[in-house]
């Protein structure tokens, strides 16, 4: 039942790529799906993007290890969607109107006047987006792995076969309308799990209890973590959405602007439902071992697989599977649509050129991304949580400045930008590095994304002060 | 407006890197979560104010809305770092999870979840567009 249900669905995305691919013919198809959304569809499809297998796989593995302090990961999410309507949706849409820009990097290209800003936001997303899908095509690896026992390696293999095949031939387009239905299939299935992981749990009280007597720090408002660490999730999850290009590129999608009133109610419903199995599986799964009707698992990102099978009906799995890889696959298709626009467009346009054929260098642009995305899955062996954040904190660190303060800040200047997203790379990239390689390790509370981001947001208000004194 | 606003974000980002240094400086070590707490609350204020347009701050729904939600976060905060459970291995529960944790949950969490994309709807100006400041330059 399980892999018939997850069989069907995969037959109605497959649908959707071929539907889209016939619709699109040239390169803004591809890249912005021609303008034509309502706010229903771009909202949703937003949510999906933004809901990946981080936070269906990796979100409750790492509430079953850290306890509550995972929480502050989605904490920020009351915030986090009204803001970036406030700070990012009209100027980006602006942008979009009066320039012909349907990339983020273009935006700031366009704001800076600068194509070497434009140029490097171009290779930082291309560097995110490798980061982000190495950890999507993991968690897909690993559901697929559950479901059909393909191993985890031929797992990663088929799911990006699948996302890839509607990616290249629908761009965008496809993704957006396939969004929208993997959307409405992730909040369901969030929803039920919940509700069952409540009931399996006997009731949110019951399992507070029952956690906390048996590991009281796990129920504490920090979990496991120091609060610094807690806090520095909200810090780079709060304040870091306001750099994440495959949400802010839905706002070029737009038809009608004045429909953006409801963007952030739209979005913040759709999230809320859908980050539900978040919280409740992990807390679930964690009753479930103090209980003793489960044993300890051996690899936290199993909590989400574990919960399925042995908990809920096998309907239920089959939707919440097809759920977590409608997730995992929207994710994946937004993340190829904004970096090959990235290789295809903006990289070119900051040496001076343009690309003849954009349609057929962007569907050639995202097989190579995706290839690059799945070596690093099959050969990083690290969590998938961790995979997901090194891609939002480089996300956060080299964008927020130059869009969330430089869109409003009229005395921010092109060098401000410039060495602002060079801070944002050469900090994320050296310190995950030289973190990954164990050279060094950060005290309990900091990490390589928040520093980063901290410290790009200093030099981009100190170098563009600076600038404007020194008269530039 | 503007001149405040960007005020409170450079005061913002530096409490924000301070929270980060104190691990370095050995200083107690409530100074860094306090310290990183006000800096995202002040650093998310600032951003607001400097992007709302004229119009929509000169709305009360806007002033109310905003410090109402961002007080709601640091309120939460505040009391999860201040107060201490007596005894963490039987809490006492307020909505199904401990005190401290309700409280971080459902005021930091789920009042400006409600609260604020009503006031973006109510405070919207469809009729006007980002000042083209921005981009000119």
């Amino acid at each position: 039942v399980v892999a018939l249900v997850m069989l069907g669905y995969g037959l109605v995305v497959a649908a959707i790529g071929v539907w889209a691919a016939r619709r699109t013919r040239t390169g803004r198809d591809f890249f912005a799906a021609s303008r034509r959304l309502g706010v229903w569809t771009m909202s949703i499809a937003a949510m999906a993007a933004t809901t990946s297998g981080f936070a269906f796989i990796g979100g409750p593995g790492l509430v079953y290890s850290i306890g509550l302090g995972a929480v502050f990961i989605v904490l920020p999410l009351a915030i986090t969607t009204t803001l970036t309507g406030w700070v990012l949706a009209r100027p980006l849409r602006q942008l979009a109107e009066e320039h012909e820009v349907f990339t983020i990097p273009g935006a700031i290209g366009v704001r800076y006047r600068s194509p070497v800003a434009q140029g490097l936001a171009a290779v930082a997303i291309v560097a995110a987006v490798i980061g982000y899908l190495a950890t999507n095509f993991l968690a897909l690896g690993i559901v697929l792995d559950a479901v059909f026992h393909t191993g985890l390696g031929a797992g990663i293999w088929l799911g990006a076969v699948l996302t890839v095949a509607y990616s290249v031939g629908g761009g965008m387009l496809a993704g957006v309308y396939a969004d929208l239905f993997q959307g409405v299939v992730m909040a369901v299935a969030s929803t039920a799990v919940f509700l069952v992981a409540l009931s399996t749990g006997g009731g949110l009280s019951s399992m507070s209890r029952e956690i906390a007597a048996a590991d009281p720090v796990f129920m504490s408002p920090w979990g496991r973590l120091s609060p610094l660490a807690a806090l520095s999730f909200y810090f780079v999850f709060g304040v870091g959405a306001l750099g994440q290009p495959h949400v802010l590129h839905k706002f070029f999608m737009l038809r009608d602007p004045r429909q953006l009133r409801w963007y952030p109610a739209i979005m913040t419903v759709a999230m809320t439902l859908s980050l539900l199995l978040f919280v409740g599986v992990g807390l679930a799964v964690k009753t479930l071992v103090v209980r003793g009707a489960l044993p300890p698992l051996s690899r936290p990102d199993d909590a989400t697989p574990r919960f399925l099978l042995t908990q809920a009906s096998p309907l239920l799995a089959g939707l919440v599977f097809a759920g977590v890889a409608a997730a995992i696959m929207s994710t994946v298709n937004s993340f190829l649509s904004i970096a090959a626009a990235c290789v295809t467009h903006d990289l070119p346009a900051a040496f001076g050129r343009t690309v003849r054929d954009p349609l057929r260098r962007g569907r050639l642009s995202t097989l190579a991304i995706a290839a690059a995305g799945v070596a690093v899955a099959l050969t990083s062996n690290a969590l998938v949580a961790f995979l997901g954040l090194f891609g939002w904190g480089l996300f956060a660190s080299a964008l927020v400045p130059v869009l969330a303060i430089g869109l409003h800040w009229p005395r921010a200047t092109r060098s401000g930008a410039i060495a602002s997203i060079v801070t944002g790379l050469v900090v994320t990239l050296t310190l995950e590095s030289a973190s990954y390689a164990r050279w060094f390790t950060f005290p309990a509370g900091v990490n390589a994304s928040a520093v980063a981001l901290v410290s790009s947001l200093a030099v981009f208000l100190a170098v563009s002060s600076l600038d404007r004194r020194a008269g530039r | 407006m503007r001149r405040i606003a960007h005020v409170l974000v450079t005061i913002g980002v530096l409490l924000s890197a301070f929270g980060y240094c104190t691990p370095y400086l050995r200083l107690r070590t409530s100074l860094g979560p306090g310290s990183l707490a006000a800096g995202t609350v002040t650093l998310v204020l600032g951003l607001v104010l400097a992007s709302a347009r004229p119009a929509a701050r000169r709305r009360r729904w806007f002033t109310a809305g905003v410090l109402l939600a961002l007080g709601c976060v640091a309120l939460g905060f505040g009391v999860a770092l201040v107060a201490s459970d007596p005894d963490p291995a039987r809490p006492r529960l307020v909505l199904g999870v401990p005190l401290r944790v309700a409280v971080l949950w459902y005021v930091a969490g789920l009042a400006p979840l409600i609260a604020l994309p009503l006031v973006y709807a109510a405070t919207f100006d469809g009729g006007q567009s980002a000042g083209t400041a921005s981009t000119d330059r």
